[in-house]
Formats: structure tokens, C-alpha cells, sequence
């Protein structure tokens, strides 16, 4: 029972968090849950999480509210972002503000555990979606001559992301490397570390053209 | 919606009239006084004093209109009172004969004529006529010049009502209209928000509700709903005209046609050419075989526009086959994948095993990224 990830939900649809009890309750220890942001940030800090399973949009500041508040006292805590919608902007706030991952809440509780054990190991969660958010960032956001390495991904970040977007697992990945998911797993941090100094307001800006397109 | 209050326009231009008119007698009843004092020895202190009077009232009056006083009570007493000492003093002119007033209460009677309607201008008008009466002592003119300020008065009163009614029942026809119209515009609305709910939203509930026993049949219908919902909601729908836009209306056809889920992810986007267009469809029929016979529930989609070409990358995790001696049934791939890409320049590469199949298109673009235009 003890080694279970100890997991706390903030989501403020009740359905849905009675959905994700019924999936994932067997597999992680649920202890806790909150609707909405000041409930969550007291109740995280009084509970200390392994992983935060967390909504982007929360009555009361959104997600993002809860992970800054929290990080500053609960650098520990982990958070993973869960989104009804794709959209970049929802991904850049709660990524930009330390979530170690993001998926969408259509995700299957298998690959859902998966990505809670990924995270509560200090892993990077990307999915398809975010591995094509951050690839089209960083092709609009760096300028080719700035040779600032935050700033820009290597050439083999740059091919880790792009066999994730297809769809590949990170140990497929590795294969079609010839690289161990280790090696696949370090780049992703370093990638998802690189989104969370990137400038957010560019990453704001990229959003809301993104949005348009 | 509520209506405001309705302003009648016609009443700020009755009363710059009104004063106009003061202004005209008082200029009227300065040319009386000085041909009187001229002809008929008229006493000039008395004149001159009138004048006074009238000159300072008719100053005031422009303020008056200016401040919004002239409906006021006193306003009104103290104006009729004014051109009743100014028809009293033309007794204490010295003269026998003749009169300078002139029509200098006519402004007074159809101001209360204005703020009190027929009422308000017969009665200043007989106000008027017994100051007359006290003056002078010529009965039948006296009486002619009752007559005709009482008459002023009603008529003028009368006049201007008329004017405000229909001017009022202009507005309220134009209020009502107006209110018409935008409850229109809100039941149209209604009815075609209503409209789509019940083509789509409704539609697919009874499908669920009849298909309640295939998980992955109500899987499919919520997840299709779900998308056609949002870009509705949301008017995110993209354009056709772009690569992603065609590609992204083909995914969602084929996730309705066949139940297995599209994923798609794009980085960039190339507005849609003859290229481009054999390239997504091309896509289009490499998703269509995976969801067919690779026997998966998910197929990835992953496009990308990099320099002068553009990949997709269709990905299944199926029972794979061997490119190389496709059956009869699987003439797609030779016809609708590789001919359509070579045929205008592309390339296409296949890696099917028993872990899964990705067909890798290419196709060199022209066309200028979407972004920086």
C-alpha cells in the first residue's frame, strides 16, 4: 500500500473526477481532492502529494495558480496537466509554470497511470500533442542565428520530439535512435526545462498565433 | 430589452422659436417706442424705461433657454408679469393716441401656451388682455387685441401639441420597430443554435443510447461529437485552403466513417496547392488503410512543414504486412499513395513489421510558410 504513488486530483467537474477515481483508483493511492484553486493549494500543502493530477482551468486562477503557489513551498510536489482542450495556450501556462507533463483528459487510463508513475519518477510526460507544440515553438521562437542553447533545441532533441509526435513511444523512440529510453527520457527533460525558462511572454505570443492559424 | 425614455426633439426647437420670437418683438416694440417718442410726443423717460425692461428680459430669456428654466413656474409667472408692465407702462406715456407695445406679450403667451397647452396660452392671453384693458380705454381696440392674444394663445398651444403627438408617435413607431427587429435577430439565433443541437448533439445521444452496449461505438460517437462540438463552439474550425485544414477535415472523416481514432499533430502550415493536395490525399488514404486492416483503435497523424517540403507521417501499432506483395485489396497503396506522390515529385517510404506500419510521405512545396506572410 505505502509504495503506491500517493495522488491528489483538482478538477472541479465532479463527473470527471469520479471518473478518474473509478480508473486509476485501483492502481495509485488517491489522497485527496479539490474544485477549486485555495482548497487545492491548502490541502496539497497539508497532504504532500507524490503527484498532482491537475485541470488546467479552475475557478479561482486556473491551474497555473495552484502549481506557482505550491512550488514555492512543496518544491517536491509534481504536477501533471490535464486539459479538455489542445489548446497551446493552456499548455504554455501550466508547462511554463512547472508541470513535469500534459495530457488530454480523452487519455486512457493505462496510458494515464503510465504517465502518473512517469511523473511521479521526476520524468517528463509528452504526448504527441505537446512533443508538436514545442517543436513548433521553438521553430517559430529561435532565430537561427541566436546561438543561446536555452533557446534553441539540439538536432537530436529536435528528433527525439518529432518520433514522439508520431506517435512513438519513448522505448520506440530509443530503438529508432539506437539510443536507450533513458538517453530518450533525459532529452525530454532537458527539452520540458528549456519550455520553463523560454520567455513567457513569447511563448504567449506564439500561442495566440498559433491559436489563429 | 428595455426602452429609454423617448426625448422629443421637437420641444428644444419650439423653444428656441419662442424666443426667437422674443427677440423679433423686442425689436419691434424698440421701432414703436422711437416713432413714438418721434410722432406722437410719447414721454421719453417712460419709453425709454420700457425698453430698459424689455432689452434686460429678452437678455435673460436667451439665458433662461440656455439653463433649461423657461418651463418653470416662476419663469413663466415672471415673464407674463413682465409683458404686463411693459403694456401698463404704454398708459403712462403721456400720449393720447397710438402704442408702442406692438406684439411683445405674443412670446409670453406662447411660452405658456407651450408649458401649459391651451390652458396655460388662453389664459396668459387673458392675463394679457386685462393689462390692456387697464392702459388704454379705446374699447374696440382693446377688445381686437384680446381677441387676437387669446387666440394666439390657444391656437399656438393647440399647434404645438399636435407637433409633439405625432413627433411622439413617430418615435414609439421607431422604438418598436427597433425592438421587433432585435427580437427577431435573438429567435433566429435561437432557432439555428437549436438547429444544430438537434442535427448533431441530439442525434448522436440516440445513437448512444441505442448503441449503449458497444463501448467502442459510444467511444467513437463522443469523441466525433466532442471535436464537431468544440470547432463549432469555439469557430475554430480551420480552412480547407490550408494543408492542415484538409488534412484535419480527412482525419475527422475517417475517424466518423470508420471508429478507429486520428490523432493529428502538425508543426507549421502550407496553404493548399496542386502538391499539396495529391500529399493529403495521399494521407488520406494511407489513414484510411491503417483504420481499415491494420485492426487498431488509434492511428497517428503527424505533419510538418520544414524549408521547401512538407512530411506526414501516417503511424498504426497493427498487424503490419509486407509492402511488397500487397493483395488485390490493398491496390491503395500502390495507386492512391505512390502513384499520386510521384507523380508530382514526392516520395514515399513504407515500414510495416508486426509491431506496427508508418508511411512517410514527402512532397517538396513552393508555397511560402502560412506564418510569415
Amino acid at each position: 500500500m505505502s509504495d503506491r504513488t500517493r495522488v491528489f486530483l483538482v478538477d472541479d467537474h465532479d463527473l470527471f473526477r469520479a471518473g478518474v477515481r473509478a480508473e486509476i483508483g485501483d492502481h495509485v493511492e488517491l489522497i485527496g481532492e479539490a474544485d477549486a484553486v485555495d482548497a487545492a493549494i491548502e490541502l496539497i500543502r497539508e497532504r504532500e502529494p507524490d503527484v498532482v493530477l491537475l485541470d488546467v482551468h479552475l475557478p479561482g486562477g486556473g491551474g497555473r495558480a495552484v502549481i506557482e503557489a505550491v512550488r514555492e513551498t512543496h518544491p517536491d510536489v509534481r504536477f501533471l496537466a490535464l486539459s479538455v482542450s489542445d489548446a497551446p495556450q493552456d499548455v504554455v501556462d501550466v508547462v511554463h509554470a512547472g508541470a513535469r507533463g500534459y495530457v488530454t483528459k480523452a487519455i486512457r487510463s493505462e496510458e494515464l497511470i503510465a504517465a502518473i508513475e512517469k511523473v511521479s519518477n521526476d520524468d517528463a510526460v509528452f504526448s504527441p500533442k505537446l512533443a508538436g507544440f514545442v517543436l513548433d515553438a521553438f521553430t517559430t521562437l529561435a532565430p537561427a542565428d541566436v546561438d543561446d542553447e536555452l533557446a534553441s533545441l539540439t538536432a537530436r532533441e529536435r528528433e527525439v520530439l518529432q518520433l514522439i509526435a508520431r506517435g512513438y513511444t519513448y522505448r520506440e523512440t530509443g530503438e529508432a535512435l539506437f539510443i536507450s529510453v533513458k538517453t530518450v527520457e533525459s532529452h525530454v527533460g532537458s527539452v520540458l526545462r528549456k519550455l520553463q525558462l523560454a520567455n513567457r511572454n513569447e511563448l504567449t505570443r506564439w500561442a495566440a498565433k498559433r491559436e489563429l492559424i | 430589452m428595455t426602452t429609454p425614455p423617448l426625448q422629443v426633439r421637437v420641444d428644444a426647437t419650439l423653444q428656441r422659436i419662442i424666443v426667437g420670437f422674443r427677440l423679433v418683438s423686442a425689436v419691434w416694440i424698440t421701432v414703436l417706442g422711437i416713432i413714438g417718442v418721434v410722432s406722437w410726443e410719447a414721454d421719453v423717460r417712460v419709453v425709454i424705461g420700457a425698453l430698459a425692461l424689455v432689452w434686460a428680459w429678452t437678455l435673460l430669456t436667451f439665458g433662461a433657454l440656455r439653463a433649461g428654466w423657461l418651463e418653470s413656474l416662476p419663469w413663466l409667472i415672471a415673464d407674463l408679469a413682465v409683458a404686463m408692465v411693459v403694456v401698463a407702462l404704454d398708459a403712462f406715456d403721456g400720449a393720447s393716441q397710438g402704442s408702442f407695445v406692438g406684439g411683445f406679450p405674443t412670446a409670453s403667451v406662447l411660452l405658456w401656451g407651450y408649458a401649459h397647452r391651451i390652458p396655460g396660452g388662453v389664459g396668459s392671453g387673458l392675463a394679457v388682455s386685462v393689462a390692456i384693458a387697464i392702459s388704454e380705454s379705446n374699447l374696440t381696440g382693446n377688445i381686437t387685441n384680446s381677441v387676437l392674444y387669446v387666440a394666439v394663445g390657444g391656437v399656438a398651444a393647440w399647434a404645438f401639441e399636435v407637433l409633439r403627438n405625432s413627433e411622439l408617435g413617430r418615435l414609439r413607431a421607431e422604438a418598436a420597430l427597433e425592438e421587433e427587429r432585435g427580437a427577431r435577430i435573438r429567435s433566429e439565433e435561437r432557432a439555428e443554435v437549436a438547429a444544430h443541437l438537434h442535427d448533431s448533439v441530439l442525434q448522436t445521444l440516440a445513437l448512444i443510447q441505442k448503441g449503449s452496449t458497444d463501448p467502442s461505438a459510444v467511444r467513437n460517437l463522443a469523441r466525433v461529437q466532442e471535436r464537431e462540438l468544440r470547432s463549432w463552439l469555439l469557430g475554430t474550425a480551420k480552412p480547407h485552403e490550408t494543408v492542415i485544414g484538409a488534412l484535419e477535415a480527412a482525419c475527422s472523416e475517417i475517424e466518423k466513417r470508420s471508429g478507429v481514432a486520428v490523432e493529428l499533430v502538425a508543426v507549421g502550415d502550407r496553404d493548399l496547392g496542386e502538391q499539396t493536395r495529391a500529399l493529403v490525399g495521399a494521407a488520406r488514404e494511407s489513414v484510411m488503410n491503417a483504420a481499415r486492416h491494420a485492426g487498431v483503435e488509434k492511428v497517428s497523424v503527424y505533419a510538418e512543414a520544414d524549408g521547401d517540403s512538407m512530411r506526414i507521417f501516417v503511424r498504426d501499432r497493427g498487424v503490419g504486412f509486407d509492402p511488397s506483395s500487397v493483395a488485390a485489396d490493398r491496390r491503395g497503396i500502390a495507386e492512391s499513395v505512390r502513384g499520386r506522390m510521384e507523380r508530382h515529385g514526392g516520395s514515399v517510404e513504407i515500414v510495416s513489421s508486426g509491431a506496427g506500419t508508418e508511411v512517410r510521405l514527402l512532397m517538396p512545396v513552393e508555397e511560402i510558410p502560412i506564418d510569415e506572410r
